[in-house]
């Protein structure tokens, strides 16, 4: 009888603990299925899925990344201002040539994302406080080199055609995923994130596995201001302004914690970034003015942790 | 005392360094008495949000919505000045900055999740609680009779009152020591006996007496206070951040209190001083990024630089030796 | 009897005639096809201005017989874009946008083509004239209303020099946006003209508190300085806040301001003579003209038949605190400063044949405060 009762307590908390780590997967649903009705089918309708598409992709893309730096326990609040300095010197670039405006972003991701890597690695900069720091550093030099805004030749729209995003998407994510959880960087990432002391023991090289991963993050910034950049074909000083808060927000929403460690699942990314696009979507098509959308993004991201946070292996939550 | 006079200097070394070279670049518009004392007149602000920030960055928690707080306090208070005026004024924004911290940080207890988190979804709600609060104009505005506190002297009275508010605090009571002892090892000062819930709301509350006040001061100071949205608010703490920051660094040699100061006064001869030189505002931005990284880099590598200090002296010696 | 079916034949097609007479072919009663009208706009925002504008737009919209669709921004260029393609997804038939720049244009223009979605302009100009002519020769442009930002910030500073200003300290929008870029051309050319000094030009201020610091800090750090212009600001309470300032300085008064743009609190301060200039109005008539021609453009009325049209207003001036109070009322209430049936009767076509560019233009040639309170102040 003992048995009995032990093994249905085991199974229901089994349950609770498949719900509360697939929530993430559950709150989507419950907000595809709820704007679904809302809005009479409109939402995933052929129209709108597209449009979807477009609020989900920029941000998917570096949350990918974004993924090896919340596994290391970390954070990156310049990934605003790399976007808007990689797409500034892409279209100043495209002056000389247009075929430099991909180059030059990726490699003004790279750079800002290496100097973030050197600063928290090499230098023991918290990245909290480096990467706000080298946001301020490059949100300033993006308004003084634009002077204005720089326009590029509309010929470059070529790049925002549905197919070029999905299949960039797919290599990001294939690539993300590889390193993440077929690879021994990502499982780095993580040992790192869980314990330092452990990982430093264990033979890791943990300033390299940073570098890395702020490198990265650079590297798909650029990326990402480069699509932002043949969207629009404009860069101005205010391209890629509170993307930093969109991206953590996916993450969170995707139930990434912000402890790092073995915890942090890829899928989260992908999830929470999908989940935001979803609900902005559908709530702009229910036609909840601004105020209103601001509230529930606000209640739902308290509610989503809530759910999903796991306090037993959180330790000390800060 | 030889001890204290040597701290001292180190410590004002920061921001005369700072003048000294805005002073030589434009002598003639950074020399007067008028731009000093404003300089420091400014610093009084942001040095009382500073204080409430650090309550919390000291026990390890981030709290993204001090912005959104400080608006209702502002608004709040506003609304209140209308009606009861000073009294009203001061009663409201205390009362509604005392609420509304006290609330964060029942919450922050009840949902125990990252600080981080939970303050950034009550910011992206706080805002909109100010904007609504605000009402049609979207912010508020008190009368000139109301705005006693925003002038010298009253102003560096209130602000002498905080700092030492804050040094007793966070140097003399329990408090004080609970919170630096979450701050260095939470799981250890819990281990001791320590309440770390109570310490964490506690710091939140705390805060909420900086915030009024520095809420007030800003109501009084631009006569009005306006509503944000779209986390708007969170930008706005981030400069008040960076002096906690700054004297976390400078704690080595100067207590928190006066750190902090110290920290916003440089920041603002920064500010002037870029205006003054006539350089684009963007400017502001991209010194202040390399002044924190420069005090960060600095700071988290003092062995190292130790060590290379060292070895420069003793080249400089066998050099010597050799010449000689 | 064939008299008789003559008779009757005869008074049934006068009967017929006369009706026709009275009633003109194109002076529709009944509301044309339904036709919805996109419009990115932040309605997060609680400023009354920017809600006032979307007051007008949807007076316009909805007068003519549309829906309005609205879509938040924060009215950057990448947003923008995100918000065409949302609103063509929700099948508007028009889309009006503030442009952040002109460069962003060809690909609004290049979607909308795509799409067979009219779309049209309001508040800026295209200065660009490289993509002002490809737009002006777009089939899908409807055109727009603006200001002369350019003249408007050259005056407003040759203004305030004839008022003593020598030195001056000036604050605007986030550069990169037309507007702003066009009011530093213009203030700067109105400085070169009038022989006034900008000493400094701090841009993008959001909140009271970095206002303060600015006005604080030009005070500090130029002492030779005597005005204060606002080519614009988001900030909200920007005036009362400076005002503040400079009493607290005991600089009211000794420094002269000027302000492009009206806001709330300016009479106040033009009555106690500490605010001197304020050059604007344009908030809610450029919207308003903006929505007129775009939906015009979207019956098959079309204001102008030759292209795209583009109507600039005259920048109104305020000069008295009874004006202030007046614009306050009538300008940032709930109503629209031209109602549903004066828009109908006036500005689209569909209702009136007699309505085109030139009617417009002379329509609003005599809009101003005085003539906003006199029309609605009767009807109240």
């Amino acid at each position: 009888m003992e048995n009995v009762q032990i093994v249905n307590q085991k199974k229901t908390l089994l349950k609770k603990e498949v719900l509360i780590n697939n929530f993430s997967f559950v709150g989507l649903a419950l907000i595809l299925i709820l704007f679904e009705i809302l809005t009479g089918g409109q939402l995933l309708g052929k129209r709108n899925v597209m449009n979807i598409f477009n609020n989900f992709f920029n941000i998917a893309l570096c949350a990918l990344m974004y993924s090896f730096i919340m596994a290391l326990g970390e954070l990156d609040l310049s990934v605003g201002a790399t976007v808007g300095f990689a797409a500034a010197v892409a279209a100043l670039s495209s002056q000389i040539s247009i075929w430099l405006i991909l180059p030059a972003a990726i490699f003004a991701g790279a750079l800002i994302g290496c100097l973030n890597g050197v600063m928290t690695a090499y230098w023991n900069v918290e990245s909290f406080i480096g990467t706000l720091a080298v946001s301020f550093i490059f949100r300033g030099l993006t308004t003084y080199f634009l002077n204005g805004s720089v326009g590029i030749p509309i010929q470059m729209r070529v790049f925002d055609e549905d197919w070029v995003k999905i299949t960039a998407l797919v290599l990001v994510a294939v690539l993300a995923g590889f390193l993440y959880n077929r690879n021994a960087f990502g499982r780095r990432c993580r040992a790192v994130g869980a314990s330092h002391a452990a990982a430093q023991q264990s033979g890791i090289d943990i300033k390299k596995t940073r570098m890395y991963a702020f490198t990265l993050v650079g590297i798909v910034c650029g990326l990402v201001g480069f699509f932002t950049l043949v969207r629009a074909c404009t860069a101005s000083s205010r391209t890629g302004n509170a993307f930093e808060f969109d991206v953590l927000l996916a993450v969170l929403f995707g139930g990434m914690p912000l402890s790092g460690g073995w915890p942090v699942k890829f899928r989260a990314a992908l999830v929470g970034s999908l989940a935001m696009a979803v609900l902005k979507s559908g709530m702009s098509l229910v036609g909840i003015d601004g105020l209103v959308q601001q509230v529930v993004q606000g209640i739902i991201l308290i509610l989503v942790v809530a759910i999903s946070f796991d306090r037993k292996n959180a330790g000390v939550i800060k | 005392m030889k001890k204290i006079l040597i701290r001292t200097l180190e410590t004002l070394a920061l921001p005369v360094v700072v003048y000294l070279i805005f002073l030589a670049i434009i002598p003639e518009r950074f020399g007067n008495w008028n731009c000093f004392y404003t300089i420091f007149l400014q610093s009084i602000i942001p040095t009382i949000t500073a204080y409430a920030i650090a309550f919390g960055n000291i026990c390890g928690l981030f709290d993204f919505s001090i912005g959104s707080e400080q608006i209702i306090s502002g608004v709040v208070g506003g609304l209140m000045a209308a009606k009861y005026g000073v009294a009203g004024m001061v009663l409201g924004a205390f009362i509604s900055a005392l609420f509304i911290t006290l609330l964060t940080g029942i919450l922050n207890s009840v949902f125990r999740i990252p600080s981080l988190v939970l303050t950034m979804g009550l910011a992206m709600i706080y805002e909109i609680v100010g904007s609504k609060l605000a009402g049609h104009y979207g912010f508020v505005q008190i009368d000139t009779e109301h705005a006693i506190f925003g002038s010298s002297p009253e102003i560096v009275i209130i602000f002498i009152a905080m700092l030492a508010l804050f040094y007793f605090l966070f140097n003399h009571t329990v408090f004080g020591y609970n919170l630096r002892a979450v701050g260095s090892n939470e799981t250890v000062a819990k281990a001791s006996g320590v309440d770390v819930r109570a310490v964490k709301i506690k710091a939140f509350f705390y805060g909420g007496i900086f915030l009024a006040v520095s809420a007030i001061l800003t109501l009084c100071q631009s006569g009005s206070v306006g509503a944000q949205q779209s986390l708007g608010s969170v930008t706005v703490i981030f400069k008040p951040l960076i002096s906690v920051l700054l004297a976390l660094v400078l704690q080595k040699i100067c207590n928190l209190s006066f750190g902090i100061f110290i920290a916003q006064f440089t920041l603002n001869i920064i500010f002037i001083g870029l205006i003054a030189a006539g350089l684009p505002d963007t400017f502001q931005n991209v010194v202040l990024g390399i002044f924190l990284l420069i005090v960060m880099i600095l700071f988290r590598n003092t062995e190292r630089i130790e060590i290379l200090k060292s070895r420069f002296v003793k080249r400089t010696c066998i050099l010597g030796g050799g010449e000689t | 009897m064939n008299l008789r079916k003559f008779t009757a034949g005869v008074l049934s097609f006068s009967l017929a005639a006369s009706l026709f007479a009275a009633v003109p072919v194109s002076a529709k009663s009944e509301a044309p096809e339904p036709f919805k009208i996109g419009f990115p706009w932040d309605t997060a925002n609680t400023d009354p201005t920017w809600i006032s504008i979307y007051n007008n737009v949807e007076a316009v919209v909805e007068a003519a017989g549309g829906e309005l669709i609205n879509v938040t921004t924060d009215n950057s260029a990448d947003e923008l874009i995100n918000n065409v393609s949302e609103l063509i997804s929700r099948g508007v038939d028009g889309i009006l946008l503030m442009p952040a720049a002109d460069s962003m244009l060809p690909t609004v223009d290049a979607m909308c083509a795509d799409a067979g979605v009219y779309w049209g302009t309001m508040f800026r100009t295209i200065s660009d004239e490289a993509i002002r002519e490809a737009m002006y020769e777009s089939e899908w442009f409807a055109g727009g209303c603006n200001e002369d930002d350019e003249a408007c910030a050259a005056n407003i500073v040759k203004s305030m020099s004839e008022m003593g200003v020598t030195d001056l300290g000036v604050i605007n929008i986030a550069k990169g946006d037309t507007s702003s870029d066009l009011r530093d051309k213009g203030a700067a050319q109105g400085a070169e003209e009038a022989g006034v000094n900008i000493l400094n030009t701090t841009y993008d201020i959001s909140v009271t508190t970095d206002m303060t610091k600015t006005i604080e800090s030009y005070i500090a750090a130029y002492p030779e300085m005597n005005g204060i212009l606002v080519l614009g600001t988001y900030c909200e309470a920007a005036i009362p806040t400076i005002e503040k300032a400079l009493a607290d300085h005991d600089k009211a008064g000794e420094i002269k301001v000027g302000r492009i743009d009206f806001e709330s609190e300016l009479g106040t301060y033009l009555s106690e003579d500490t605010f001197h200039v304020a050059y604007g109005g344009q908030q809610q008539i450029d919207p308003l003209v903006s929505a007129v021609i775009l939906v015009n453009q979207v019956i098959g009325t079309p204001l102008s038949e030759d292209g795209p049209t583009n109507i600039i207003t005259p920048y109104l001036e305020m000069t008295d605190a009874q004006e202030a109070e007046d614009f306050n009322q009538y300008f940032l209430g709930e109503e629209a400063v031209y109602n549903p049936e004066e828009i109908k009767d006036t500005m689209i076509r569909y209702y009136n044949e007699d309505v085109n560019k030139e009617s417009v233009e002379e329509l609003i040639s005599t809009f101003s405060i005085a003539d906003v309170a006199a029309r609605h102040g009767e009807t109240k």
